[in-house]
């Protein structure tokens, strides 16, 4: 057969032109593919998706064939034909949309035209052009003008889309009455962004329009209420709209630059400027600069350091609002506003003036120092410095001899290469059907090349590494294999090897698996190899091979700019540019000096080359992560160390990392690039520190221009030398120290910031020195303290201790840095937080607060001491996040009061309150149960609200509890809840016993439900209250209670499920106390309790002599084989439970389950999300941001995680989410932010069982079509036997089911279909995108299936499918096959 | 005539497919599945009811417990009733479009027309399998 790709492409092409056609045979034609395209819906994807460039004809004949065949079924459908017609809202009901689409067509659209539904107006704008111009054309007429507000609106928002007299339109129906309106209208002006783009939109009468319009939005602007206004999304407008201020500003902008009429601009200036905002400013002075006054120009510099949203970062180089170069009288101006505290503002200003021409500058030059003002003169000196040190680094640099070494590298033979290639290819094809458990499950060893685990070990490495050692090359030769396979499976070989080598390795290259065979395989196989087998000679090789690759970009001497530019060009414009080359060779010779195999000679030639890529500015600068390579040349002896303190001193080596102790993790994942971070001689180290003083020197007397360090020196997290602390520390006398210090700009305040919060003394500093620098520079207290905020480092704030001589300093700086809103302190101050709290950080960010220590610094620090600390605790930390601390503080003194607290939480509900108001002093007995009654009323109320709100509300009422628990001396919040609820036992307890009133026993009474009532009886029968006791003070009392009593049920439940679920201890004395309460102690007799790995009921439990017990959970019923014992003595004794507890659901781990990393159980399961998350909430999960269903175990720090395919994403196809696996992860993220799975084996069987539950639970009541846990279970086995079953039966000859696989031989290719996970695979080319649609739009089948799992369906629908590959018709799974 | 259909059982440990007894009456691929629908739509509109709880002997929990739940039956009927006709056409229009397969596995052959004559025997057995709708992309 030909090439199906080929033809499939064509076909698609094919059918680009019969929906182009007008010919009704094309037409039927492609009807004829959508009814034949059988299970394979892409085809209609495919189809529909561009039918806006379908012909008329095509669109008129398939709208009734569509409804004809129900083809509106799949949601792209409807979708693309509505926007073929132009139609971009939502289709509510498909079927009777695409009807009145048919009736438009047809001609009979008379009946629409007195429509009031808002979608049909706008179809009949749309549909009509095509069935009756003069029609449409009255419609629309009419519609303008309509007394139906909706209609009107319809009217203006089609003009602005489709009408080219858009503007004309809005010009003659400005004047409205609604506010509304406008938002349409609006809309119809296009905004200065559109001219800018170049679309300019013509009007009669040259001008006059556009100028009336501008007078009319002039007006209009000061008509509006100052605010946004916006309209929600409604039944009549499906899309939210309104009018903001300055999307007025942008049209006038538009208006002004069609007109080009300067008395405009200046008449808007005049009358606007002062009322506009900083972005509005920044557009009109960029429009308009060469009209605008030159103050208003400097002024904009100011909007430089907060215009991000208008401009890019590299966008805003580009802006000039001052002409360029400024001239000598511009440049007196402008220097006035040096005065500004703004350092971006400053920087820019002497950007601007370095750029004059130098008659003008030394002019300025000459001003700036003459002037008084101090800001003048020290700009004047920044005009000096900069040129000179710049200067003085180019004469280094010319110092430094760059030439590349020499050399001639002999090639590896042709013959060989392609010798050792189908070599590893038999090797690949020969083990293709080994199967092995991969770092990503199941996998096959033709499919793809995944590592066995996360160490990077890849399967059968033995057999690949006897392979390559049987083609018995050279070192010479490996070097070259390795380069040459890197430049085949780019396919353009010839581009660098120029030999007939070159070509043969793009032959190779023209079978598409050849390259996948080259990256995938051989060369992680050749580089095992290599690192297994490695030697003097091979890195040698290597180091040869490198400058060799040099050589290729080598710029010659005499290099014109141009040429130079041209060769970089010319690389970059290959697939790969050459460097990338490079990198991969350059990373060969780290492992080389990893493994200590250069010997001096080589080495020597390295340290030359670098040094040419050093010196060369053109030249990839690949050595930048190299400190490593300097460390071993240095400690080798290769290099001196004033050698390499001259090459970094040209600072264009990055030593930011070198000094960052690098973390674990992070020296683990760049083992290779950053190989000596961490264990570099003491000398290497103490000569990088010496580097770093050496720049610090230069930076720290800089002004606003950045000087050749500032870079390395913003980028390092750890610099040396307390001097330059307390130097940095005077600059912010005259200076604002920003919080954030990393800004993007290198200005002096953030580079001074990094400086003040990374630098370390060095080890010949002294505290002494320390003393007598502070008094030299006269820092203050204030500034003292300041930096000892801000500032990572332990002995500078010991030493600021020291200084102060305040008492308590240091734990007072801790309370603060412990007590914040996020992590913001680095790792080794946590570290020293546990030193003063047993609490944990985490609960501290969630708000936990240490009473005893916040007392006991109280007693300690005198209260001036505190005053500092708490006034400047916002140099801790970003944004607000001191807040809390400084709160927490007011709180516990007072200085917050508890009314202020009530009237916050009840105003705002602002959950912040919560925290505090448990921190208030208790006053009087009432008040713990008052502020216990309110967290428990808080709780209560936010059930209202989402599942996000809800669980951070949780989490804030449980951390208050903990507070309020710690503030009344309770160990924990569990116990005090326990308490709270008890408290009341003795006050009730007389409630439940009868009391005789007027001849009946009234008492509160305990329904086997678990709720409480009053009760009276009389004559031995039970009657409701007589109406003569109603107002019987004694049956009032009774039922004052019930309420409370109810809620108090309800919670306790609650609370008793949450402990038997998480195995919570109780004492049996404490169950005692709270069981002193009749209600609770009712609830307890129904449950069942283990002690000592024996079951006992609540009495029983009282006698037994037991000191703790935990809830009986039915796992542990089941382990202790009393689960069926438990039930029957429910059942004979007719007891209910107050929650499932004997007869809950057990969801034990299957054994597939019990070694893998998720759970399948539900996968490819649609649900619906809403109903999903509306469930989900009541069983404590919420949604996150980025994954997706969740439930989070504080305690435990785990959180389950239900994944869904394309979660709330879009699909063509349904509006349903389908179900992917059940996770676990670790809630603490690790370096890299990741929250890593947790093995099922490692997770708890009860939180396992508990979550699948839960999942359960979500999934019978949120599935579209019923579902049922028991009828859809399948497994691997059950899946295995029905595809051998159906193969069998269909004498599917290609199909073979082996191990964990069903294997297929099909015409395009070899496939595999995973029956675990259902993932088709091809032979070398990975998974293929092939997607199981579930169409929620299809109604249950009611037939006797073989199997209903969605999973099995997949796998046998994909099974089917590929088997018979010559038939598929989805252009796209062609695709996916053929890529 | 007594048919069987073919059905998988999880509950057993080894051989997961087995037969179930069916009784026919139809001629065509369209009898047989609408006849097929009502029979089960009967069995599910009058079925979904609360059922009892029941109590599980400690072999039986053993079993479930591979399988991964263990319950107790106690089903709420949480499921609207269905309509006959409109099961039978969205079985009709399923087949129709390729959702589905019937085979009858004692006769090695596979029905593909809906007005196709069954020609089936006493007590052959037939497969259905059903298939899921596949694409190259999803939007």
């Amino acid at each position: 057969m030909g090439d199906r790709w080929e033809i499939y492409t064509k076909a698609r092409k094919k059918t680009f032109k019969l929906k182009k056609s007008n010919n009704v045979r094309d037409h039927e034609m492609v009807l004829k593919m959508l009814i034949e395209a059988g299970n394979e819906v892409g085809v209609f994807d495919g189809i529909f998706t561009q039918l806006n460039e379908a012909s008329d004809s095509f669109k008129k004949f398939i709208v009734p064939k569509v409804i004809e065949h129900q083809f509106y079924r799949y949601k792209c459908v409807t979708e693309g034909i509505a926007w073929g017609f132009g139609l971009d809202f939502p289709v509510k009901d498909s079927k009777k949309f695409l009807l009145m689409l048919q009736d438009i067509l047809s001609g009979s659209y008379k009946k629409y035209l007195d429509t009031q539904d808002t979608q049909q107006i706008y179809t009949l704008f749309s549909l009509l052009y095509l069935v009756d111009v003069k029609e449409y054309q009255k419609y629309f007429a009419d519609a303008l003008i309509s007394p139906h507000k909706y209609k009107r609106f319809m009217a203006f928002y089609f003009a602005s889309r489709c009408r080219t007299d858009m503007l004309s339109i809005c010009n003659n129906n400005f004047e409205q009455d609604d506010f509304e309106m406008y938002a349409p209208l609006l809309d119809c002006i296009p905004s200065y962004s559109a001219y800018k783009k170049g679309h300019k939109y013509k009007t009669k009468g040259s001008g006059k329009i556009e100028e009336s319009l501008f007078y009319k939005l002039c007006e209009l602007q000061e008509r509006l209420p100052k605010k946004n206004i916006v309209y929600k999304t409604s039944e009549q407008i499906w899309f939210q709209h309104g009018i903001q201020r300055d999307e007025i500003s942008q049209k006038v902008f538009y208006l002004l630059l069609a007109l080009k009429d300067k008395k405009l601009i200046w008449f808007y200036e005049e009358k606007y400027y002062a009322k506009m905002d900083a972005k509005e400013k920044v557009a009109f002075v960029d429009l308009f600069k060469d009209y605008i006054r030159l103050d208003y120009r400097v002024e904009m510099l100011n909007y430089f350091s907060y215009n991000e949203s208008y401009y890019s970062y590299n966008d805003k180089n580009e802006k000039y609002f001052l002409s360029k170069p400024l001239t000598y009288d511009e440049a007196i101006v402008v220097s006035e506003f040096l005065k500004t505290k703004k350092t971006e503002v400053k920087k820019h200003i002497v950007e601007h003036f370095q750029n004059m021409s130098e008659k003008d500058k030394a002019k300025l030059k000459e001003y700036l120092s003459a002037a008084d003002e101090d800001y003048k003169k020290e700009a004047a000196n920044d005009l000096t410095g900069l040129k000179d040190q710049k200067e003085e680094i180019a004469q280094a640099v010319k110092q430094v001899k760059a030439t590349l070494p020499n050399f001639t590298v002999q090639n590896m033979q042709e013959s060989r290469i392609v010798e050792c290639f189908l070599k590893l290819k038999d090797f690949v094809q020969r083990h293709k059907d080994y199967q092995y458990r991969s770092s990503i499950g199941d996998a096959l060893f033709g499919v793809n090349y995944w590592s066995l685990d996360k160490d990077g070990e890849f399967p059968l490495q033995r057999e690949s590494d006897e392979v390559i050692k049987s083609f018995a090359l050279s070192p010479n030769e490996l070097a070259y294999f390795e380069y040459a396979l890197l430049l085949m499976q780019t396919g353009y070989g010839y581009r660098y090897d120029t030999t007939t080598i070159g070509r043969k390795l793009d032959m190779l290259a023209t079978l598409d698996e050849n390259r996948r065979l080259a990256l995938q395989y051989f060369i992680p196989m050749l580089r095992h190899y290599i690192e297994s087998n490695n030697s003097t000679e091979i890195q040698k090789a290597a180091v040869h091979r490198m400058i060799s690759v040099l050589s290729e970009i080598k710029i010659p001497d005499n290099a014109t700019t141009d040429t130079i530019f041209w060769r970089l060009k010319e690389s970059e414009k290959k697939p790969e540019p050459m460097w990338q080359r490079l990198t991969e060779v350059a990373s060969r010779l780290n492992d080389g000096i990893k493994y200590g195999l250069l010997d001096n000679e080589t080495l020597t030639i390295y340290a030359q080359t670098m040094d040419y890529a050093q010196n060369n500015r053109h030249c990839p600068n690949i050595f930048q992560n190299s400190q490593g390579v300097f460390s071993y040349l240095f400690a080798k002896g290769v290099m001196g160390a004033s050698e390499v303190f001259e090459f970094f001193k040209k600072g264009k080596v990055d030593l930011s990392n070198i000094l960052s102790a690098p973390t674990e993790y992070w020296q683990q994942k760049h083992k290779d690039r950053y190989l000596y971070s961490g264990k570099h001689s003491k000398e290497y180290i103490e000569l990088v520190e010496r580097v770093i003083m050496f720049m610090l020197d230069t930076e720290i007397n800089r002004n606003q221009a950045e000087t050749v360090y500032t870079n390395i020196i913003a980028r390092c997290d750890k610099l040396f030398g307390v001097q330059y602390y307390l130097k940095a520390l005077q600059a912010f006398q005259k200076m604002t120290l920003p919080r954030s210090s990393y800004g993007f700009e290198r200005t002096k305040d953030n580079v001074f910031a990094n400086i003040v919060q990374s630098v370390i003394p060095y080890k010949t500093d002294s505290y002494e020195q320390f003393e007598k620098l502070a008094k030299e520079l006269k820092l203050s207290e204030k500034d003292l303290v300041k930096g000892a905020l801000f500032s990572n480092n332990w002995t500078v704030l010991e030493w600021t201790d020291r200084f102060l001589n305040k008492k308590g300093f240091i734990s007072t700086v801790m309370f603060f840095k412990a007590h914040l809103k996020d992590e913001g302190v680095s790792k080794s101050v946590k570290d020293k937080i546990a030193l003063y709290s047993p609490i944990d950080i985490e609960n501290f960010k969630d708000g936990a607060v240490d009473v005893d220590w916040f007392w006991r610094i109280k007693e300690e620090a005198d209260e001036k001491t505190f005053k500092l600390i708490y006034d400047n605790a916002k140099y801790i930390t970003v944004a607000n996040f001191h807040k809390r601390a400084q709160r927490f503080n007011d709180a516990l003194t007072g200085g917050l009061s508890k009314e202020e607290c009530l009237e916050k939480i009840k105003e705002t509900r602002n959950k912040e309150f919560i925290l505090y108001y448990s921190l208030i002093p208790l006053v009087g007995d009432n008040d713990i149960d008052d502020r216990y009654a309110l967290i428990m009323r808080f709780l209560q109320e936010s059930k209202q609200f989402g599942a996000q709100r809800q669980t951070s509300e949780k989490k804030v009422c449980e951390v208050a509890l903990e507070n309020l628990a710690r503030m009344s001396g309770y160990e924990d919040a569990d116990r005090f809840v326990w308490f709270m609820e008890s408290k009341s036992a003795d006050r009730i307890s007389p409630y439940f016993e009868p009391k005789e009133i007027d001849g009946a026993q009234v008492f509160l009474n305990i329904s086997d439900r678990f709720k409480v009532s009053v009760t009276a009886v009389k004559n031995g029968k039970e009657s409701a209250i007589p109406s003569g006791l109603k107002n019987n003070p004694y049956v009032i009392a009774l039922k004052t209670e019930v309420s409370v009593l109810n809620k108090q049920s309800s919670r306790v439940i609650r609370s008793l499920e949450s402990a038997m679920e998480r195995g919570n201890k109780f004492s049996v004395s404490e169950l005692k106390t709270i069981a002193k309460n009749p209600l609770i102690k009712h609830i307890l007799n129904s449950l069942f309790f283990v002690a000592n790995e024996k079951v006992f009921t609540y009495a029983e439990l009282t006698e037994s002599g037991e000191q703790e017990c935990i809830l009986a959970h039915p796992l542990d019923l089941f382990s202790l084989k009393v689960w069926d014992e438990k039930q029957k003595y429910l059942l004979s004794n007719k007891i209910r439970q107050p929650f499932k507890q004997a007869f809950r659901e057990l969801y034990p781990k299957t054994d597939d389950e019990k070694e893998a990393n998720e759970t399948n159980r539900y996968q490819g399961h649609q649900i619906n999300v809403q109903k999903a998350i509306a469930v989900a909430k009541g069983r404590g999960w919420h949604t996150g941001e980025d994954i997706g269903l969740q439930k989070v175990f504080y305690k435990e720090n785990i959180v389950a995680v239900l994944f869904g395919i394309w979660d709330f994403g879009y699909s063509s196809y349904d509006d349903h989410t389908t179900l992917s696996s059940v996770y676990f992860l670790n809630r603490k993220a690790d370096e890299t932010g990741t929250m890593k799975i947790i093995p099922l084996k490692e997770i708890g069987e009860k939180m396992f069982s508990e979550v699948m539950r839960d999942i359960d639970l979500i999934v019978s009541t949120s599935h579209p079509q019923g579902y049922d846990f028991e009828e859809s279970l399948s497994t691997v086995e059950v899946r295995r036997q029905i595809c051998r079953n159906i193969v069998e039966l269909l004498g599917l000859k290609n199909v073979e089911i082996e191990g964990n696989f069903v294997k297929i031989k099909g015409s395009m290719g070899e496939y595999a279909v995973n029956l675990r996970s259902a993932i088709a695979s091809k032979q070398l080319s990975g998974a293929l995108n092939i997607m199981a649609i579930n169409d929620s739009t299809q109604n249950k089948v009611f037939l006797n299936f073989i199997d209903d799992n969605p999973l099995t369906v997949e796998v046998v629908s994909k099974m089917l499918l590929l088997a018979d590959d010559t038939k598929i018709k989805d252009p796209n799974i062609i695709r996916e096959i053929k890529r | 005539m007594n048919i069987r259909i073919k059905v998988k059982s999880v509950a057993k440990l080894k051989d997961f497919l087995t037969y179930e007894q069916y009784v026919t009456t139809a001629l065509t691929v369209n009898e047989l599945i609408c006849e097929m629908v009502a029979f089960n739509v009967e069995k599910f509109n009058k079925g979904r009811k609360t059922e009892d709880l029941f109590l599980l002997t400690n072999e039986t929990v053993e079993n479930m417990a591979g399988l991964g739940k263990v319950s107790f039956g106690g089903k709420k009927d949480n499921m609207r009733k269905v309509d006959v006709r409109v099961m039978q056409d969205e079985a009709i229009f399923q087949f129709k479009n390729s959702r589905f397969k019937i085979i009858n596995e004692t006769k090695k052959r596979e029905y593909t027309a809906l007005d196709e004559s069954l020609e089936i025997s006493e007590n052959d057995s037939l497969i259905f399998i059903k298939l899921a709708m596949l694409a190259g992309r999803r939007f």
